[in-house]
């Protein structure tokens, strides 16, 4: 926030439209930083948006703003964020909202990971219903993610931002460039830069679900385009691989909104809806089922004392004549016991007059229940047993839910009676149903040492799957990735992948043949490359300092930190040949003036030159070669006696 | 030797010129660069001028380099800036809201030893015209180039696909740019266009082509191009840079 202080302190307490003031900012997006502001004159908390500066000096993107502010202000839904207002002073361009207290369902995913289907499709149903009203009016939304979605302290969804990515990203193509931002949530068709339609809520609603079920992303990647490449051509992997739990209807629907080619989806919002809401209805009629069983298994101590003299076939039979009367009492519990006694009460009597008025013969009908054979609901899910067992009549109770491996979450693991048994029509079947696999939480091993997940892993006996990756910025040797993440939940057994970072890319090492030795350190340095041992050598090609070999080869793959030798030249070698001592005492005259020259493997040099005083001359001849003995006439050195030595 | 020629024009619709270039003065290293920056308001002519401004400091010390500082030195070096162009991005965009994302292209064209060594993030091109023929040196990191490449849209959407101007890297990121480097040897009478998309996107290849392989001077070519862009609408900013190898 320290960038924005200086705005920030400048508009809170200002009053805008002389009617709304800014209280404090709560956030910020891709166009605007929003604001908790009162509106005085209705005495409510809104809140509101205002551009960012550099948009309020662009009239086209204005424009386009306010014409999809006006959109949105059409729309009133209790899903919905209510656009009340927009307006301009000085270059302040604003917009204001209603002000929902709460969080986005990306906090929310974020803090607690993935939702229980039955929280994640109330969320679905009611941000699709929010879609259902708007695109009635012609507003697609084009933004559909969790950052869009507000949960109120209530537990209400709010729908955010209709029609304002339009604004940006139609601006852009008469206001020049823009870098590409985060696409987990767009359409193969708004990644291709088509126009989005009803349909691409659709899709994005369901990337939503699957994040919100999943507690992942389908399309992971390294930049936003991978991202959008892979909404167009990857196919993603189903819920239910990655999360067992997720019930498969609901996977069914998620496959459904993501089809990439458009044709192939949902065809409206109302489409999803209807299937989302037959879902929780089914759910529903689980649990109501379930009350059911509690309240007449409660409701049956109850006939007993009343009835005495009636046997248990007849209260079942009874049972079926006040069942209407129960759809209304679904909240109905222990404490309001009492009216629900008087109207089983009631419902008995109106049985026993019903029973009176038909006769003796049909109650003896209604005692002759007939005897069914139990399916077999091993392995299935409990609403397919429990349609299986409604074809025959029989019903259910969940006797116990146990982890197991094997059947997945919400599916029988075993009956009583068995299947194949002969048992009275309406008896309740026993069920233990599948709580999916005993799963543990997948630790962090970002930033671990290979060794150290392993450990990790394999005190949780979970598999480990390695892969290597070159990075640029996790050291050779650390888990740089896991797939799933930390938190996620696995069953025994089951696989985490890692991915070990195998250092930086390498790449060709140069060729220092001919480098000065300290541009060779330079690029060494430059490129992290170590200098680890120097050798000299003497050349005859290169003079001393220039770099001769060098270990790796050139071309050689090399990566940060590795090390290089380096041989170095310390100019051309001595001469091998040998050296031998020689010392003269030239025969000729004392003061004679005389030149001593030595010619051999060296070349020829000059030893003496001048006045010979008798003394003994010195000198070392490489190799072979001559000694020349001159004597100065008419200022002409005349060779008087040549010896070779040795 | 080079000859070198270059124009930046506002264009005919935008309010501003956001682009940016840079051509060198001396040295035995030959250095030019274009940027187009984006960002609204004053922001993208602030983002494209710091990247302009990072290069030339950095190349500044080392111009009058010595015989052997060759053209893997010289990338090394240029990675360096595109880094630090980056990087004062960011910090401008730290210390004033109303830079709040701006950003630029760079493309860096540098000549050293006969050889032609292209640093490159963004849309705007290096492209080599050479005996009559032409080849585009650097990729554009766009939206559209990607689809392209993965067969999602016809090459001839590039020009006119609505979202054309979204692009895959830019400088002024939070990460560091990942910058392209491109090699060519040189050969006597190449001609080395850089330039950014206000040029390409308004000329097709081959009137582009005509005007290069001209025979008026290099002036009047850069001139000419600058006018056929506008002639076409001159939709944004226009910066055109000729560069001829004498020998």
């Amino acid at each position: 926030m320290n960038p924005d202080e200086g705005l920030v302190r400048v508009l809170i307490g200002k009053k805008l439209g002389n009617r709304y003031e800014i209280q404090e900012g709560i956030g910020e997006g891709g166009m605007a930083r929003v604001y908790r502001g009162h509106d005085l004159k209705l005495n409510r908390a809104v809140a509101i948006k205002i551009l960012y500066e550099h948009f309020a000096h662009d009239t086209e993107f204005i424009r386009r703003f306010q014409q999809e502010a006006k959109a949105a202000a059409k729309l009133s839904h209790p899903a919905i964020v209510n656009v009340y207002d927009e307006g301009q002073e000085e270059d302040i361009y604003y917009i204001v909202m209603e002000y929902v207290d709460g969080y986005t369902l990306k906090d929310v995913i974020l803090r607690d990971g993935r939702l229980k289907p039955e929280e994640a499709v109330h969320i679905a149903q009611q941000i699709c219903d929010a879609l259902v009203h708007a695109h009635r009016h012609n507003v697609i939304h084009r933004d559909i993610k969790p950052q869009n979605i507000m949960l109120t302290q209530e537990g209400r969804i709010k729908v955010a931002d209709f029609g304002i990515a339009r604004a940006a990203t139609d601006s852009t193509i008469t206001h020049g460039k823009s870098l590409m931002g985060s696409v987990y949530y767009s359409s193969p068709e708004q990644a291709r830069g088509s126009i989005a339609d009803q349909k691409s809520d659709v899709y994005s609603l369901g990337v939503v679900m699957y994040e919100m079920l999943t507690g992942t992303l389908p399309f992971f990647g390294e930049s936003p385009i991978s991202v959008a490449l892979k909404h167009l051509q990857e196919d993603i992997t189903p819920p239910r691989q990655i999360e067992p739990a997720v019930p498969s209807e609901l996977e069914m629907i998620i496959l459904r909104t993501m089809r990439k080619e458009r044709s192939m989806r949902y065809q409206n919002a109302a489409e999803l809806l209807q299937d989302l809401e037959e879902w929780l209805n089914a759910q529903n009629k689980n649990n109501h089922v379930k009350n059911d069983l509690k309240n007449r298994l409660l409701s049956y101590e109850q006939i007993d004392q009343a009835r005495r003299a009636q046997d248990l076939q007849a209260n079942k039979a009874d049972d079926s004549h006040y069942e209407e009367e129960e759809e209304d009492e679904d909240e109905e519990d222990g404490d309001s016991f009492p009216v629900k006694k008087a109207i089983l009460y009631g419902s008995l009597l109106a049985a026993l007059f019903f029973v009176v008025w038909f006769g003796y013969g049909f109650i003896a009908g209604l005692l002759q229940v007939p005897e069914v054979t139990v399916p077999d609901l091993q392995g299935l899910s409990l609403a397919q047993a429990e349609e299986k067992l409604q074809e025959v009549g029989l019903d259910f109770v969940i006797e116990n839910e146990v982890h197991n491996e094997d059947i997945p979450v919400d599916h029988v693991i075993s009956q009583n009676p068995l299947a194949g048994r002969s048992v009275k029509q309406e008896r309740a079947v026993e069920l233990v149903i599948s709580l999916g696999p005993d799963l543990v939480e997948v630790p962090s091993l970002l930033g671990r040492t290979e060794r150290e997940a392993r450990l990790l892993l394999s005190d949780l006996q979970l598999d480990i799957e390695r892969s290597e990756e070159y990075s640029d910025d996790v050291a050779a040797g650390l888990v740089m990735r896991q797939d799933p993440g930390d938190g996620f939940r696995l069953a025994r057994n089951e696989t985490v992948q890692i991915v070990v970072s195998s250092g930086q890319q390498p790449f060709s090492l140069r060729n220092f043949h001919g480098w000065d030795e300290k541009d060779a350190r330079e690029w060494l340095s430059l490129y992290e490359l170590v200098l680890r041992n120097i050798d000299e050598e003497h050349s005859d090609e290169l003079g001393e300092g220039k770099i001769i070999s060098q270990h790796p080869e050139a071309g050689t793959m090399v990566q940060e930190g590795d090390p290089v030798d380096l041989v170095i030249s310390l100019g051309s070698e001595p001469p091998e040949y040998e050296v031998h001592p020689l010392t003269i005492v030239p025969e000729v005259e004392l003061f004679q003036y005389i030149r001593v020259d030595v010619d051999d493997e060296e070349g020829r040099r000059t030893i003496f030159e001048g006045e010979f005083k008798g003394e003994s001359i010195s000198m070392e001849i490489y190799g072979s070669g001559q000694v020349i003995l001159m004597e100065l006439r008419n200022d002409d050195f005349v060779t008087i006696d040549t010896f070779t030595y040795p | 030797m080079l000859e070198f020629s270059v124009r930046t024009h506002r264009g005919r619709v935008r309010e501003k010129n956001q682009d940016c270039y840079f051509v060198p003065s001396d040295g035995p290293i030959h250095l030019f660069a274009v940027a187009d920056g984006m960002g609204g308001h004053a922001a993208g002519e602030v983002a494209s001028s710091l990247s302009i401004q990072a290069i030339q400091d950095q190349i500044a010390p080392v111009r009058h380099a010595r015989e052997n500082f060759d053209p893997p030195r010289l990338e090394a070096f240029l990675h360096t800036a595109f880094l630090d162009a980056n990087e004062r991005i960011l910090q401008a965009q730290k210390e004033n809201t109303e830079l709040e994302g701006m950003g630029t292209t760079l493309t860096v064209a540098a000549v050293l030893k006969g050889e032609l060594l292209v640093g490159h993030v963004g849309d705007s091109q290096a492209h080599l015209f050479r005996d009559g023929e032409h080849q585009q040196i650097t990729e554009d990191h766009s939206l559209v180039m990607e689809l392209w490449k993965n067969g999602e849209i016809k090459k001839d959407e590039l020009r006119t696909h609505p979202q054309r101007h979204m692009l895959t890297r830019a400088l002024g990121t939070p990460s560091p740019p990942q910058v392209d480097f491109y090699h060519v040897a040189l050969q006597s009478d190449d001609v080395i266009l850089l330039c950014t998309d206000g040029l390409t996107s308004m000329l097709p290849l081959e009137p582009l082509r005509e005007i290069i392989y001209s025979t008026a001077t290099l002036e009047d070519r850069v001139q000419a191009l600058v006018t056929k862009a506008n002639d076409q609408g001159g939709l944004d900013n226009i910066t055109v840079l000729l560069i001829r190898v004498l020998q």
